[in-house]
């Protein structure tokens, strides 16, 4: 008889959903790396960054527009924020050179673009218009001192590179020795050609393509793909497999029709075209079925509104599942073919073919295991290190601690906070405990870096435990109340500085006064929020902070929420016409990452539950046809006193000697990726072995659910039938 | 026509040798029926196997049709099982999905005839056996004897220059066997060269040409 072998059906179904989820996670992709597209186009994919720490002069840049490879060069210097006396906005000038608009691609709203004679002239950014002027041209007029020559038309808010010109006011650079931290190059020719030119008339420089900037604003979403497209890969990988796995034991349940078809004349190539042929019906049918199925889910999908891009992976998709289901059959197939024709003839009963062994069936059974078992590992790795990580952000804070801070960058004034405004903070209902803070900008004596933002703690710092001090301890109350010279540095910051050594007690050099190291913070995120790199006692500088901020702890009572419009409005009733502060809530930013994490794993862990349960139908076909084959075995032992029971166990024991050790292979192989995974998240690394008694439970289950259940209906037949059965 | 010089053929099952055949000369001119008796496991299988070319022996010449086997390529085999010779088994070896016509089709297929003409040629085959009204069966519908006479008939559609039968008639009656004996006397005063395997002296009368396999090696012959 010829029987569909078990679960045919199970594995197509497998390659509709490996062929939809991988649709998706590929369509989603795409669309994503259209839209950067989108954005690089409009501005022109030739363009380059150039940047050299040590700047570029008027000379360099002539030179560089001179290299043949390069059409056009244009220069961005430092920006600087001025505050206007008794003016409620705030101008902050980007230095650039005559060409910056023409080589940017900013189109003018009215005016003109600058010359190399201009000096003393401005164009403005749009809001800065609108905030300054309304609705009047102001072309023509002076700003600050200078002429007006023109405004540049808005920038769209999705234009993540330019957009921030919007609020800018462009100065022509002047002549002095180094004025250009970045040049924007235009290239002629062959990107690879103009790289090379440019890195062999300065070596010392980094290029890097405008794609490549856009994209680095969608990191978060670009790696939360990438991990959707890998995990999905493996599912199709899996199901290419289960593929492989059910031919071959088609090849061996065929294998005495094999004989006769080659008895009456059928060749090699023949046979081999016969599984070729399941092969690719099995993975094609699964293809077009679950492209179609991935197709509705993001109609699906774009309706709901929750994912606005889509892209069209058909031109990945199609290749790849002709491929796969290529590959899954050329081995079941070879196998087939190269049978001998006298031997296949031999392996008449199914009895006699479970002579013929079901190596290669075992071995992908268990290969299909160990990769979503390894799958499962790297989920768990994934959360725990995740977890480990937004740990390591802050210090032991809630949402009950709040950072109230002058915004940096706004055209409108900012409000200049002050030490007396702790006084009036303390006054507001819910507000615990109020701890002021002062920072500036420093150079650091003995270092050849910019300067740095060094932050001034006063009383209540301590209590608020705000940063992860990794290494030595915080500034204590003691030393802040007193002004010790003593210092917090972050890592990022102490390891610039002293390299290898280890920081704590050494000393560090803040206005010809030295410092004493107590502590190292961990500033992956705080520096963010933070945007200091040394803390010290607010009293070693009183009288030169530059701004002030406050840390608010709110009462258990109080709702944060409304505490923080509270804070907004307070300062805005002391200082109007400027700016809102922002208060930062920075247990929250964790809270919306760990959401993130949370969104991401949950994701991911359908896909290893499916990866799991293809698993288990490769597993379960596995066993089934083993106990085919030995059905008439089995009636025999039945009639010699074998019960049911001993029957069920044997499926069961079959299984986990696949399962098992698919298990520890996966465990293994996950592990052995945890370490690329990480580092590829940036995160630290870190195995939860304490985890993997996990995928041994897993492992076990799906063995004990996959060869029990077939044992168990093989154990229902009648001793009698059996016997019949196994002599077919 | 077949030509078998020092055949030997040595079943290798882990450590364990097993000769099957140790050096077989034979000749068999066009239009014989040579009959092969022998003792269970003489090697009588091996050898229409080796001359099937379903199987490749260990050591020895074989020469089918004037040509050297050795030299041929799986391609070349397979159309010269395909076109050439019809085998005829103990156990039928029926394909149990394909209905009595389709079974008996098979070689055409792969010989690369039509839908149409393989139907024709399939009927015209099942006519000859006495099957015309078993078309459509399938193998499970059909009692043994018709079962061996779908397994002739497809043996014979090709029109085969050469018959191998292992066991015909194993599992027959006497009456069946006496058919079936029959028809392949016909068959051979048509042209065709037959070579059966059996150890029934009935079937054994048949033989214009006598051979006793023992342990692997001819013991007796005669014409
Ligand atoms: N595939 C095989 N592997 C190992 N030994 C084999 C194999 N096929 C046959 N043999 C051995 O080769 C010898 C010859 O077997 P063969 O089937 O040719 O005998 P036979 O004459 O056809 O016997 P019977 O009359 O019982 O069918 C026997 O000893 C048998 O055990
Ligand atoms: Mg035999």
């Amino acid at each position: 008889m010829k029987r569909a072998p078990a679960g045919r059906w199970l594995v197509l179904t497998a390659v509709v959903l490996a062929t939809a989820v991988l649709w998706l996670a590929l369509g989603i992709r795409e669309g994503l790396e259209a839209e950067i597209r989108s954005l690089v186009n409009r501005i022109g994919a030739n363009l380059f960054y150039v940047h050299a720490n040590e700047g570029f002069g008027n000379g360099d840049l002539t030179r560089l527009a001179n290299l043949a490879e390069i059409a056009a060069v244009a220069g961005e210097g430092g920006y600087s924020t001025a505050y206007i006396p008794g003016q409620t906005y705030n101008l902050t000038y980007l230095k650039v050179s005559p060409d910056y608009l023409k080589v940017f691609q900013l189109p003018l709203a009215s005016g003109r673009s600058f010359t190399p004679d201009d000096e003393d002239v401005v164009i403005l950014g749009w809001k800065v218009k609108e905030v300054v002027f309304g609705n009047i041209n102001p072309v023509g007029r002076l700003l600050d001192g200078k002429e007006i020559i023109g405004v540049l038309a808005p920038i769209p808010d999705d234009d993540e590179i330019r957009r921030r010109l919007n609020d800018w006011v462009l100065v022509p650079a002047g002549s002095d020795e180094k004025l250009y931290w970045t040049l924007l190059v235009r290239i002629g020719g062959a990107a690879k050609h103009a790289r090379q030119a440019i890195m062999h008339a300065f070596p010392r420089v980094t290029i890097t393509p405008i794609s490549k900037r856009y994209s680095m604003y969608f990191a978060t979403e670009r790696t939360l793909n990438s991990l959707l497209v890998m995990s999905s890969l493996g599912m199709f990988i899996i199901a290419g497999a289960m593929v492989a796995g059910l031919l071959l034991l088609s090849v061996i349940d065929r294998s005495w029709e094999i004989g006769v078809r080659r008895t009456v004349g059928a060749t090699a190539p023949d046979i081999m075209r016969l599984f070729v042929a399941e092969g690719l019906f099995l993975v094609g049918a699964g293809g077009i079925i679950g492209s179609g199925l991935g197709q509705a889910m993001f109609f699906l999908f774009s309706r709901l509104g929750s994912s606005p891009r889509l892209g069209e992976p058909h031109a990945v998709v199609f290749p790849l599942v002709f491929i796969v289901g290529l590959i899954a059959s050329v081995y079941p197939s070879w196998q087939a073919a190269r049978m001998n024709p006298a031997y296949a003839l031999s392996l008449r009963t199914l009895e006699a073919r479970s002579r013929s062994g079901i190596g290669g069936g075992r071995f992908i059974a268990m290969f299909v295991v160990a990769i979503a078992s390894g799958g499962l590992f790297l989920l768990i790795s994934l959360v725990a290190g995740s977890q480990q990580f937004l740990g390591s952000l802050w210090g032991p804070i809630d949402e009950r601690t709040l950072l109230v801070q002058s915004p940096r960058q706004s055209i409108l004034a900012p409000p200049e906070l002050s030490v007396n405004d702790l006084r009036l903070l303390r006054t507001l209902p819910g507000v615990e405990v109020v701890a002021v803070c002062g920072s500036r900008s420093i150079r650091i004596n003995g270092i050849n870096s910019p300067a740095i933002t060094v932050k001034g703690v006063a009383n209540g710092w301590a209590n608020l435990k705000l940063l992860n001090v990794e290494q030595g301890r915080d500034l204590s109350e003691q030393e802040i109340g007193k002004g010790k010279p003593v210092a917090l540095l972050a890592a990022s910051f102490a390891q610039n500085m002293f390299g290898g050594q280890n920081p704590i007690g050494q000393t560090l050099s803040i206005k010809d006064a030295p410092y004493k190291v107590v502590g190292v913070f961990n500033d992956r995120m705080s520096m963010w929020v933070l945007g200091a790199q040394v803390i010290i006692p607010y009293k070693c500088l009183e009288g030169l902070w530059f701004s002030h901020s406050f840390f608010v702890h709110t009462a258990p009572e109080a709702q944060p929420d409304k505490l923080r419009t509270a804070i907004v409005d307070l300062f805005q009733d002391i200082y109007p016409n400027t700016a809102k502060v922002e208060v930062i809530t920075p247990a929250a930013q964790v809270t919306e990452w760990r959401r993130f994490l949370v969104a991401a794993a949950s994701r991911l862990s359908i896909l290893v539950g499916l990866g799991l349960l293809l698993g288990a139908i490769g597993v379960f076909n596995l066993v089934s046809f083993l106990l085919l084959l030995r059905t008439r075995e089995l009636g025999i032992r039945r009639v010699a006193g074998a019960t049911k029971y001993r029957i069920v166990t044997l499926g069961v024991m079959e299984a986990l000697k696949i399962t098992v050790p698919a298990g520890f292979i996966g465990l293994g192989l996950s592990i052995a990726g945890t370490g690329p995974m990480q580092r590829f998240l940036n995160q630290p690394s870190s195995i939860p072995l304490e985890w993997a008694w996990i995928i041994i439970v897993a492992v076990i289950c799906i063995g004990v659910v996959a060869g029990g259940w077939p044992a168990w209906r093989t154990s229902q037949l009648s001793p009698a039938k059996a016997i019949r059965r196994g002599n077919q | 026509m077949i030509e078998l010089q020092g055949i030997y053929k040595t079943y290798i099952k882990g450590q364990l040798k097993v000769p099957a055949l140790r050096g077989v000369d034979l000749n068999v001119t066009k239009q014989e029926f040579l009959i092969i008796q022998g003792p269970s496991g003489s090697g009588k299988s091996t050898l229409l196997n080796l001359i099937g070319l379903l199987d490749e022996p260990t050591r020895g010449e074989l020469h089918l049709f004037g040509e050297s086997v050795q030299e041929l390529s799986d391609r070349e085999r397979s159309r010269l099982r395909g076109r050439s010779i019809g085998f005829v088994f103990q156990s039928y070896n029926l394909i149990a999905h394909l209905k009595a016509w389709e079974n008996v089709a098979v070689p055409l297929y792969y010989a690369g005839l039509n839908r149409k003409d393989r139907y024709q040629r399939a009927v015209a085959a099942l006519t000859r056996v006495g099957l015309s009204k078993r078309i459509r069966h399938l193998p499970a519908e059909l009692s043994g004897g018709e079962e061996q006479r779908v397994a002739i008939a497809r043996a014979l559609v090709i029109n085969p220059k050469l018959v191998l039968a292992d066991e015909p008639t194993g599992n027959l009656d006497s009456k069946s066997s006496r058919s079936m004996m029959e028809e392949f006397a016909r068959l051979n005063r048509e042209g065709v060269t037959l070579i059966v395997a059996t150890h029934d002296p009935f079937v054994a009368s048949f033989a214009k040409r006598l051979l006793v396999l023992q342990d692997g090696v001819i013991v007796a012959a005669n014409q």
